[in-house]
């Protein structure tokens, strides 16, 4: 089953995307919460700060759903 | 009760049966903080209080730039050079003389967060960094203030209202100051003009919403807007009940390390102007000024070096082997960054980035300075 990535503000800009479909089996690696695995996917990541939201819900474990989104929200500073 | 005037004024919202007298007149009682008076705040401003919210008070620091006038709509460029707090407080007093308008032309600080906010019971966060939105989140978390949150990042826009009955705070979404690659400020990205304007009509009608008790206050959700796409995404925050607030006034080293730093795990050293000053009697300095070209307050001294952050990069630095370095810029957050370039660029110096950046303060002691030829 494919999972629909949504990347907002800085996280698409610096990895050039504001969404993808990815397959769910390449977001399940045993050991690793979903934000490692997209840290690992995309080492850019790594210094940054960022929310998943998954399925609208903003938390870090997927579990078996019949569709799933899911976002990258980073902190929106400018006012 | 509202004079004949008053009725007149707003004839046409008090014919919705959702707000009728009744609710005019809770929307005249409601008090109303709006921190920041920018592109966020300047559309918060002009909503509220057409809509007659009656007391309502303005914080910002900031004066008028030419820089601004494309997104913050209060101002003209009569008013550049001008505080903003107060140039915003007369434009809104001709726009609706009904309403109480306070305007504090200064920053928001830890040392006047609580008293800032104790007199107001709806706060609206228009700010541009993190340091001021944790200030604010967290001083009215402990006295129990509504705050209606907007955020915003080239075309998006992000909205949220915290603390509504007992509901997520913003140390829900992001409990640590976020790491320094994480953010950006319309200076620094770029931005729009209507995008601020749009997210900014939200917060204030977020804040009709609290008042009125109408509709469905965004509590608990965060909303993504995207001018270019024009969709609108929702995302349910929950609350973090770990999070203690008690411990951030039992612990003073706890609030300066919450709010001093403007980035994590990153070796940064500020500098507070006093200690600055107080450094200067026995050190020389070469002060960099890292902000935009024409930005206000402009600093008119031949010995200060003027690079926008986006140029230091690429330019070759030499600086007097004894000299220490003082990076400035508008808010402590670009010079912060600036340390890193110099860092990269093997610069030797002993480099500080000046906390709390330019400000008023900060000229009138560059030009003691000066005037005891101590700017090299």
């Amino acid at each position: 089953m494919e999972c629909e990535i949504k990347y907002f503000g800085l996280i698409g800009e610096k990895l050039e995307i504001s969404s993808e479909r990815i397959n769910i089996n390449d977001l399940t690696v045993d050991g690793l919460k979903l934000k490692e695995v997209f840290i690992k996917r995309y080492p850019i990541l790594k210094d940054m700060t960022f929310q998943i939201a998954i399925n609208g819900k903003i938390k870090d474990e997927l579990t078996e759903e019949q569709y799933i989104s899911i976002a990258l929200l980073p902190p929106f500073a400018g006012g | 009760m509202l004079s004949k005037e008053e009725n007149i004024f707003y004839s046409r919202q008090i014919l919705l049966n959702e707000i009728g007298s009744e609710g005019q007149s809770k929307l005249s009682d409601a008090k109303v903080l709006v921190i920041g008076a920018g592109g966020l705040g300047c559309p918060v401003l002009q909503y509220l209080v057409s809509a007659g919210v009656g007391k309502i008070g303005i914080v910002d620091e900031d004066v008028v730039d030419v820089t601004n006038l494309h997104r913050q709509i209060l101002y003209t460029v009569d008013n550049i050079g001008m505080s903003k707090a107060l140039v915003a407080a007369r434009e809104l007093r001709r726009l609706n003389p009904f309403i109480d308008i306070q305007a504090f032309p200064y920053k928001i600080s830890t040392k006047n967060a609580f008293e800032l906010i104790n007199n107001y019971d709806i706060i609206v966060d228009c700010t541009d960094n993190y340091t001021a939105r944790f200030i604010i989140n967290d001083a009215c978390v402990l006295s129990n203030k509504i705050v209606v949150s907007g955020s915003i990042y080239r075309f998006e826009g992000q909205l949220t209202v915290f603390n509504y009955n007992n509901g997520p705070t913003l140390r829900c979404l992001f409990p640590k100051m976020p790491l320094k690659d994480s953010i950006k400020s319309c200076s620094e990205s770029g931005v729009i003009g209507i995008l601020p304007g749009i997210i900014g009509m939200l917060q204030a009608n977020e804040v009709v919403k609290i008042i009125l008790n109408l509709g469905q206050v965004l509590s608990g959700n965060i909303l993504v807007f995207n001018s270019l796409k024009n969709s609108f995404d929702q995302f349910e925050i929950h609350k973090n009940e770990e999070f203690n607030y008690q411990e951030l006034i039992n612990d003073k080293k706890l609030i300066e390390n919450n709010y001093i730093q403007s980035c994590e795990n990153t070796l940064v050293n500020q500098i507070s102007l006093s200690d600055f000053i107080m450094d200067t009697q026995n050190n020389k300095y070469t002060i960099i000024d890292v902000r935009n070209r024409g930005e206000s307050p402009l600093l008119q001294f031949a010995q200060i070096r003027k690079i926008p952050l986006s140029e230091l990069k690429d330019i070759e630095l030499k600086f007097e082997t004894n000299n220490k370095i003082l990076v400035v810029c508008k808010a402590g957050i670009r010079s912060t960054q600036a340390l890193e370039i110099l860092k990269r660029k093997a610069i030797k110096n002993e480099a500080y980035s000046l906390l709390g950046g330019v400000t008023q303060d900060f000229i009138v002691e560059l030009k003691k300075l000066e005037n005891d030829q101590k700017l090299f």
